[in-house]
C-alpha cells in the first residue's frame, strides 16, 4: 500500500472513531447530559485525535526515514571497487540503481528472466518497462536494484502493519479515557494550539533559513573581500572574473556608491508619495462625499496593483524620453536613466500604499476629538492640522516608513529606469545605480560561483534585508510607542 | 451689526474688524488646504490615466495583422513532384516558391527580373510557407486545387501601414522602397490587402513555427 493510500484509511478511520466517542460520551451521560464536563462532540474529536494521530506522525517519520535506510542498505553491498569510485561516479550510480527499482515492479517474471540474461538483454527490457538508461547496467548494478526494491516492498508492509496497529491502539487507549468527568474540551483544544504554533514555527524557520542561507554565502564573500573596503569602498567595478582565474580580487566592491543610489531614488520617491498620498488621505477621509470617496479610494488602489515591470516600461519608454526631451528644451542635460525618473515613477507606484494606511489611521482618531475641536470654533482645515494628524501621526509615521522599506526593496522599475553606472553624485538629472540593479545584473549571465563577483549578490542582498528589517522595526516601535490610547 | 469698540485701540481698525480680518484669513487657509487635498487626488488618477493610456496607445496595434488575399495554385510538380502523397514529401516542399508565384500575378510583376522578384517577395511575411503548409497537410485533397488563401504579410507592411514606418522618410532610409510602397496601395486599392484580428495572439499559436507571427511587430525591430 502507498503512502497516499494509508494516508486516506487513516481519514476513514477518524470519521467511525469521532462518531463512537460521542456516542459513548452520551450515552454515559444518560440520564442527565449536563454531568459530562465537555459537549460531546469534545470527546469524538478526542478519540479521533488519538486513533489518527500516533499513526500519521509515525507514517510522516517512516516516510522521511525509509528512503534513506534503503539506500544505505543498497549501497552498502555494493562491491567495494565501486565504492571506492570518486563521489560523483558513486551518486551517478546509486541515481541509475533507484530508477531501475522504481520500473521492476512493473516488469513479469519472464522479463525479470531475460534481464538477468545479459546487459544489453536488460537495458532492452527495461527501456520497454519505461525505464531509459544511458548506458548499459553492470550486474551489481541490476543485484542493487532489486535489492531495493525487495526492501521497498518489505517497508511498505512494515509501515501498513505498524499503521495498523496504532489506530488499534490509540483508539483503544482513547476509548478507555472517556470518562465523565474526564476534561475533552480542554486537551482538544491543546491539540488544537499546538498544531497552530507548529504551522507558525514553520514560518519563521523559513526565515531563518533563508536569512542563514544568505549570510553563509557573504561570510564566503568576506573571505575575498574584505568587509571594510565592501562597507566603506567608495567605487563599485567588480570586473569579471576569466574562468580558471580563482583570484578576482582586481575587481573593487564599494558598497557606498549603491546604497547612495538606493537611499537617493528612495527619497524621491517619498516626496513624490508622502504629500500626494497624505492629502488624498485626509481629503477621502474628511472631506470626500461618501459615494466619491467609494470611487476614488479603489481607483488609487489600482495604482498599487499594477505589476511592477509595468511601471519600468512605462519609465523606460515614456517618462525617461519625456524628461531627457523636456530638459533638452529648457537647456538642461537630463539623463534618459536619470534618478527623477526612476524616483517619480517610484513615487507613483508607493502613492497607495501611503493613502490607504493613513486613511485608515486617520479615520480611527476617535470622533470626540474633531468635535471638541469644532466646538471651540476651529475650521475644519485647522482641526485637522492641530488636532486630527499630531494624533494620527505615530501611525502615519509607520506607514511612511513602510512605504520607504517597500521602495528600497523595489527592483523592477530600477533595473529598467535607472542606469547601471555606480555613481555618488547629488544631482537628480544623472542616472545612479541601486543596490537591488546591482544584484540582478551580478548573478544573471554565466557566472562561476565561487567569484567574489556572484557572491557580492549575497552581501548585497544581507545589506538590502537589514536596512528593510531596520526600517521595519523602527516602524512598529514608533507606533507602538507613540500610539495614543483613548480610553 | 457693529458692536462699538471700547476704547480706542491702537491699531486704528476695531475688534471685530480684527476679528473679521482673521476669519476672512482662516476660511481662505480652508479653502487651500481642501484644494490641496482634490489637487493631490487629481494628479495621483492623472498619474493613473496617463499610465494606461500611454501604455494602451503603444500595444493596441498589436491586436490587427496585415494579411494579402492570394491565388495560390497548389502546384503538384512542386509540392508531391512523385506523386506518391507521403507526408515528408508534403510536409518539405517550396510553398514559398507557390506563394510568391500568386503575388507575382497579382501585381503584375516581371517574372523574368530577379530583383523585382525578391523585392515582391519580401511583401509576404517568412511564415507564408507555414501556413500553405498546413493547409495542405490538413487536407492533401488540395493538391492541383486553386485556393484563394490570406497569408500574412512581411512585418514591414504591416509596420508600413500602422504608420510605424513612414512614408516620409527618404528611400535610402526606408525598409520598404518606393516600388514597394507602390505595391503595397495597389493591394489595399484592390481589396487585396486588409487588416484582420490577431489570432495569433491566442495561446493556441503560440508554436515555434509561428512564434515570429504572432506578435504584430514590425520584423526590422526584432533582435532575433
Amino acid at each position: 500500500m502507498t503512502a497516499s493510500i494509508l494516508l486516506l484509511i487513516l481519514i476513514a478511520a477518524g470519521v467511525p472513531a469521532f462518531i463512537i466517542g460521542i456516542a459513548k460520551a452520551s450515552r454515559l451521560a444518560r440520564p442527565d447530559p449536563r454531568d459530562l464536563h465537555s459537549r460531546p462532540g469534545y470527546y469524538g474529536g478526542y478519540l479521533a485525535i488519538w486513533t489518527v494521530l500516533p499513526a500519521l506522525v509515525m507514517l510522516a517519520v517512516w516516510s522521511l526515514a525509509a528512503p534513506v535506510v534503503i539506500d544505505r542498505l543498497a549501497m552498502s553491498n555494493l562491491p567495494d571497487a565501486v565504492r571506492a569510485m570518486p563521489e560523483g561516479e558513486v551518486k551517478l550510480i546509486a541515481g541509475t540503481v533507484r530508477s531501475i527499482a522504481a520500473g521492476l515492479p512493473r516488469l513479469n517474471d519472464a522479463e525479470r528472466a531475460k534481464m538477468r540474461s545479459s546487459a544489453q538483454a536488460a537495458k532492452s527490457v527495461l527501456a520497454s518497462a519505461g525505464v531509459i538508461l544511458a548506458a548499459e547496467p553492470q550486474p551489481y548494478v541490476i543485484d542493487a536494484a532489486i535489492r531495493v526494491a525487495e526492501l521497498r516492498a518489505d517497508s511498505r508492509w512494515i509501515a501498513s502493519a505498524f499503521t495498523a496497529l496504532l489506530i488499534l491502539t490509540g483508539f483503544l487507549y482513547g476509548f478507555r479515557r472517556i470518562r465523565l468527568e474526564f476534561r475533552a474540551r480542554n486537551a482538544v483544544e491543546g491539540v488544537i494550539m499546538a498544531g497552530l504554533m507548529a504551522a507558525s514555527t514553520v514560518a519563521i524557520l523559513t526565515t531563518a533559513g533563508i536569512v542563514l542561507s544568505v549570510l553563509f554565502e557573504t561570510l564566503q564573500f568576506f573571505h575575498s573581500v574584505s568587509p571594510f573596503d565592501f562597507l566603506f569602498g567608495t567605487v563599485w567595478d567588480p570586473r569579471f572574473s576569466a574562468p580558471g582565474r580563482t583570484g578576482g580580487a582586481e575587481g573593487q566592491f564599494g558598497l557606498l556608491p549603491l546604497l547612495w543610489g538606493t537611499v537617493f531614488i528612495s527619497s524621491i520617491a517619498l516626496l513624490v508619495a508622502v504629500p500626494l498620498g497624505l492629502f488624498s488621505a485626509i481629503y477621502m477621509s474628511e472631506y470626500a462625499h461618501p459615494k466619491l470617496r467609494a470611487v476614488f479610494k479603489p481607483a488609487l488602489e489600482v495604482l498599487a496593483g499594477i505589476p511592477t515591470i509595468v511601471y519600468g516600461f512605462f519609465a523606460l519608454v515614456t517618462v525617461g524620453p519625456f524628461l531627457r526631451d523636456m530638459g533638452a528644451s529648457i537647456g538642461l542635460s537630463i539623463s534618459a536613466t536619470s534618478a527623477l525618473g526612476a524616483g517619480l515613477v517610484m513615487g507613483i507606484m508607493i502613492i497607495p500604499f501611503v493613502s490607504s494606511l493613513s486613511d485608515d489611521i486617520i479615520s480611527a482618531v476617535p470622533q470626540s476629538l474633531r468635535e471638541g475641536s469644532y466646538g471651540l470654533g476651529a475650521t475644519q482645515a485647522e482641526t485637522i492640522r492641530q488636532v486630527v494628524l499630531p494624533a494620527a501621526l505615530p501611525g502615519i509615521v509607520g506607514a511612511v516608513l513602510l512605504a520607504g522599506s517597500r521602495a528600497v526593496g523595489e527592483t523592477m522599475i530600477v533595473v529598467l529606469a535607472a542606469g547601471i553606472a555606480a555613481n555618488l553624485t547629488i544631482n537628480p538629472l544623472e542616472s545612479v545605480t541601486t543596490i537591488t540593479v546591482k544584484i540582478v545584473s551580478q548573478l544573471t549571465g554565466d557566472l562561476e560561483f565561487n567569484t567574489p563577483q556572484t557572491l557580492v549578490a549575497f552581501a548585497l542582498g544581507l545589506t538590502l534585508f537589514l536596512i528593510t528589517l531596520g526600517l521595519n522595526v523602527y516602524a512598529l516601535h514608533i507606533v507602538r510607542k507613540y500610539r495614543e490610547q483613548y480610553e | 451689526m457693529t458692536i462699538a469698540a471700547t476704547g480706542n485701540e491702537p491699531g486704528g481698525m476695531s475688534r471685530t474688524g480684527q476679528m473679521e480680518a482673521r476669519l476672512r484669513k482662516r476660511r481662505a487657509a480652508e479653502r487651500r488646504f481642501r484644494l490641496y487635498g482634490q489637487i493631490a487626488i487629481g494628479v495621483s488618477l492623472a498619474f493613473l490615466v496617463i499610465l494606461f493610456t500611454s501604455i494602451i496607445s503603444k500595444g493596441y496595434t498589436a491586436f490587427m495583422q496585415s494579411v494579402i488575399r492570394l491565388e495560390v495554385f497548389l502546384d503538384p510538380a512542386v509540392i508531391d513532384p512523385s506523386g506518391t502523397n507521403k507526408h515528408e514529401d508534403i510536409w518539405s516542399a517550396n510553398y514559398t516558391k507557390l506563394a510568391n508565384k500568386a503575388l507575382y500575378s497579382a501585381l503584375g510583376v516581371d517574372t523574368g527580373n530577379r530583383r523585382e522578384r525578391r523585392k515582391a517577395g519580401q511583401l509576404l511575411s517568412r511564415n507564408a510557407d507555414v501556413q500553405l503548409r498546413d493547409m495542405v497537410v490538413a487536407d492533401p485533397k488540395l493538391i492541383g486545387t486553386t485556393q484563394t488563401v490570406w497569408v500574412l504579410a512581411h512585418g514591414n507592411v504591416d509596420a508600413l501601414i500602422k504608420g510605424a514606418i513612414s512614408r516620409a522618410t527618404p528611400e535610402k532610409r526606408r525598409q520598404l522602397d518606393d516600388r514597394q510602397v507602390a505595391w503595397v496601395d495597389k493591394l489595399i486599392g484592390s481589396g487585396a490587402l486588409v487588416k484582420e484580428f490577431n489570432t495569433g495572439l491566442s495561446f493556441t499559436a503560440l508554436r515555434a513555427s509561428r512564434k515570429r507571427r504572432a506578435w504584430g511587430w514590425p520584423s526590422s525591430a526584432h533582435s532575433s
